[in-house]
């Protein structure tokens, strides 16, 4: 038999993996060597020793993680950017606002400005799940924070918060605040709000047709794995119930000027099916969608382009119903993937949010007629729609891609404290386009420009909400360039 | 924190030295080596070795390897391996915990003599002491509140159950943790309701009886063989290679003499 030492050291080899790992996986392999003869029990327990001792000076073996991790999974981005914005407010129309306001104006920014996220997904034993992501800025809808105040450090907040259940293949439930669980575009959704509440989502491709039936061998005996059919179909519903703001239930009422929205906390319900279906090397996707709140007080809503509660306006979350409508066709041009997609949003309550919650419809004279109501809606601030192109992806070394897309949003037709914060700075009533390139200089690296450039829809809004107030649509034109530079980590 | 270091290693150095000055040697640690097997070794050796004197403490795995690591102890007594924690903790005080296997032990789950129940399937054991299951009935036997007894914190048995047996899962809040093995059986052998583990020494107790997991009953076979999946070896851990009392009262152990004080008492002989 070999003397110790040179056992050590033809185990260590033996177990010619990372060290880090070594401690954690050698138990099987040390025991089956006993087994076989090659160590006695003593001499396996030195090694193991040895092996543990080395462990514990790497960098690894000083961490300790709980036992109940499963899996942990530490991840981030740093993103450093250039942003340059010009803004040409509303100018209002004769007969709307003072002299002064219809002076053409404008505001020009130019800002340095960066982002950090910081993830930490785990999984538990039992199939459940959860993650933290602490991340830049305050605002809903943005991670970036400006470089500015001298050398002042700068505040990091919990972005993300969640834990979640997944007891099977097609169920899985979700609670905290996590990332947007809907298949959406910017036009409704800007992709950093991760909203606050409970999502659920039950995949029936896998629930009733995943192919999870048991075949057997040949002779009939033997059980081998489940026959995982590729489906040319997908059908998954998903839905949220999220917590958008919260009153004091015993706040009392000012019936001069509110309702009791003030004393209600607001829901934002979503539900959507998302049904796909791939065809040769084209796949369609569809995901029809409705969205409603129940009708509160909204108040401190920090995103670029907000929407509160103030003594004109209760109930920020008012007449908001919304039908939605995102999709996307995939295929190959070439050897590049490409992605003609769209989006369509609807609020059937349009009307009534323009003029009772926005202020568009002025009393004319009611001494004389008491319905003698300025009605000032149009059938467009109901709609919004988004339609665009996307070709290449970004995921390795020398990865690029492009895309132009073209969108229309009224103003009564999506939430302002929702929708995309870079185009026309999230405002409302808006048409325009945004282009945007990206290339990966490594794996990890990635540079990009995007430029976005906006007009206003409806050049007649002005008064209201529209252009005093909250401001949702005060914005005559709106330019935006952006030039990115982001490491994943 | 440097002159921490340096009183710490002072008093270690002053107990080291009082040991080999006394001839007694300080041993502590595991309650299931140090409650039965260690002081009949000790009494043994002290027999036929002159001036040599044992303290022996056994108040929990943790207890003896955190006494090699301080220096209180020549001899820790151990039911499970050394964490990576401890590990680290003595590497950075300079002591190089060496482990030496000085019997062989398997942990038998117990029930109350009165239950019908034979055997338990480990699925059933870790839904048990998780308190997943909470009536008997929900594991074949006679309807009644379970009552799960375990082992304190600081021992050994106590985390190689967890991680033996209950997939590394924490222990029902409902469960009642005792000093020892001797505790275990006792209160055990009192509930016709009871469940608790114990080494295999102390599994004799009036008014209980073993079960067998997934068929296979814990005795010297199968768990040398270690066909019974809770089988593990025990320990005295040292700071390096022992010298001294320490050495002999080792060598004493693993001699044919020792060992067959370790099947004795109920442990399973290395040999």
């Amino acid at each position: 038999m070999l003397n110790p030492t040179s056992l050590r050291i033809a185990v260590a080899l033996a177990l010619a993996t990372p060290l880090a790992a070594v401690a954690q996986d050698n138990g099987a392999l040390i025991d089956k060597l006993v087994k076989k003869g090659i160590l006695t029990s003593q001499e396996a327990e030195e090694v193991r020793a040895d092996l543990t001792r080395d462990y514990t000076i790497t960098s690894a073996g000083k961490i300790q993680l709980s036992n109940s991790l499963t899996e942990l999974k530490l991840s981030g981005d740093i993103r450093l950017r250039y942003q340059y914005d010009n803004k040409d407010y509303q100018v209002d129309p004769v007969g709307v606002g003072t002299d002064s306001d219809r002076s053409p104006s404008g505001a020009q920014r130019s800002r340095w400005r960066f982002r950090l996220r910081l993830n930490a997904d785990f999984k538990l034993a039992e199939n459940f799940y959860g993650g933290v992501e602490l991340g830049t800025n305050l605002a809903s809808d943005s991670g970036n924070q400006t470089y500015e105040n001298g050398f002042n450090k700068y505040p990091i907040y919990i972005s993300k918060a969640f834990m979640g259940w997944n007891p099977n293949d097609w169920l899985n439930i979700t609670a905290g605040k996590f990332s947007n669980p809907f298949y959406t575009t910017d036009l409704v959704w800007d992709p950093d709000i991760n909203p606050n509440g409970v999502t659920e989502s039950i995949a029936f491709h896998k629930m009733y047709f995943g192919g999870s039936e048991t075949s057997y061998s040949k002779d009939g005996k033997t059980a081998s794995a489940p026959i995982k059919e590729e489906r040319p179909w997908e059908l998954t519903l998903v839905a949220g119930q999220f917590i958008f703001d919260d009153n004091l239930e015993g706040g009392g009422r000012d019936n001069a000027t509110r309702d009791n929205d003030t004393t209600s906390d607001v829901y934002l319900f979503e539900t959507q099916l998302i049904a796909s279906y791939k065809m040769g090397g084209v796949k369609a996707t569809l995901a029809p969608a409705w969205m409603t709140y129940t009708s509160g007080s909204v108040s401190g809503a920090e995103n670029e382009n907000s929407f509160n509660d103030s003594p004109l306006v209760s109930g920020a979350s008012r007449d908001l119903n919304l039908i939605l409508v995102p999709g996307d066709v995939s295929f190959k041009l070439g050897e590049l993937k490409t992605k003609v997609y769209w989006d369509f949003a609807y609020n059937i309550e349009g009307r009534k949010r323009v003029e009772n919650i926005y202020r568009l419809a002025s009393v004319g004279n009611p001494a004389v007629d008491p319905d003698d109501l300025v009605k000032n809606h149009s059938n467009r601030d109901d709609f919004a729609f988004l339609i665009g192109v996307q070709v290449g992806e970004n995921k390795k070394k020398g990865d690029w891609s492009a895309l132009a897309n073209w969108r229309q949003t009224g103003i009564g037709a999506v939430d302002p404290n929702l929708n995309d914060s870079d185009f026309a700075a999230g405002e409302l009533n808006t048409k325009g386009f945004k282009l945007g390139m990206a290339y990966n200089f490594t794996d990890f690296c990635i540079g990009g420009v995007t430029y976005l450039h906006a007009w206003n829809l409806r050049r007649d809004l002005a008064g209201g909400e529209a252009t005093d107030g909250n401001g949702v649509a005060d914005s005559n034109a709106v330019q935006v360039l952006q030039v990115d530079l982001s490491m994943k980590f | 924190m440097k002159l921490n270091h340096i009183l710490t290693t002072a008093v270690a150095f002053a107990l080291t030295a009082s040991f080999a000055h006394a001839g007694k040697l300080v041993i502590k640690g595991s309650d299931t080596l140090g409650a039965k097997l260690v002081p009949q070794l000790a009494e043994t050796f002290k027999a036929a070795s002159s001036g040599t004197t044992f303290e022996i403490a056994a108040e929990g795995s943790t207890t003896g390897i955190a006494a090699i690591i301080d220096g209180t102890a020549q001899i820790g007594m151990a039911s499970r391996r050394a964490k990576p924690t401890e590990v680290s903790a003595a590497a950075a005080k300079g002591v190089n915990l060496k482990p030496t296997i000085v019997a062989w032990d398997g942990i038998a789950v117990i029930v109350n003599d009165a239950n019908t129940l034979k055997g338990l399937t480990k699925k059933q054991v870790e839904q048990i002491f998780t308190g997943d299951v909470t009536d008997w009935s929900a594991v074949g036997g006679a309807p009644g509140k379970i009552s799960v007894y375990t082992r304190n914190t600081s021992s050994g048995t106590y985390s190689e159950f967890k991680e033996m047996a209950m997939k590394k899962r924490d222990y029902a809040g409902s469960s009642q943790k005792m000093a020892g093995n001797e505790q275990i059986a006792a209160e055990v052998g009192k509930n016709k309701n009871g469940i608790g583990y114990v080494g295999l020494a102390y599994d004799k107790a009036n008014g209980i009886k073993v079960m067998t997991l997934d068929g296979i009953a814990p005795n010297a076979g199968t768990v040398r063989s270690k066909s019974y999946s809770l089988s593990r070896p025990t320990f005295y851990y040292t700071n390096g290679e022992p010298a001294g009392e320490a050495k002999s009262f080792l060598d004493f152990t693993l001699s044919p003499k020792g060992q067959a004080i370790v099947a004795q008492v109920g442990f399973v002989a290395i040999k």
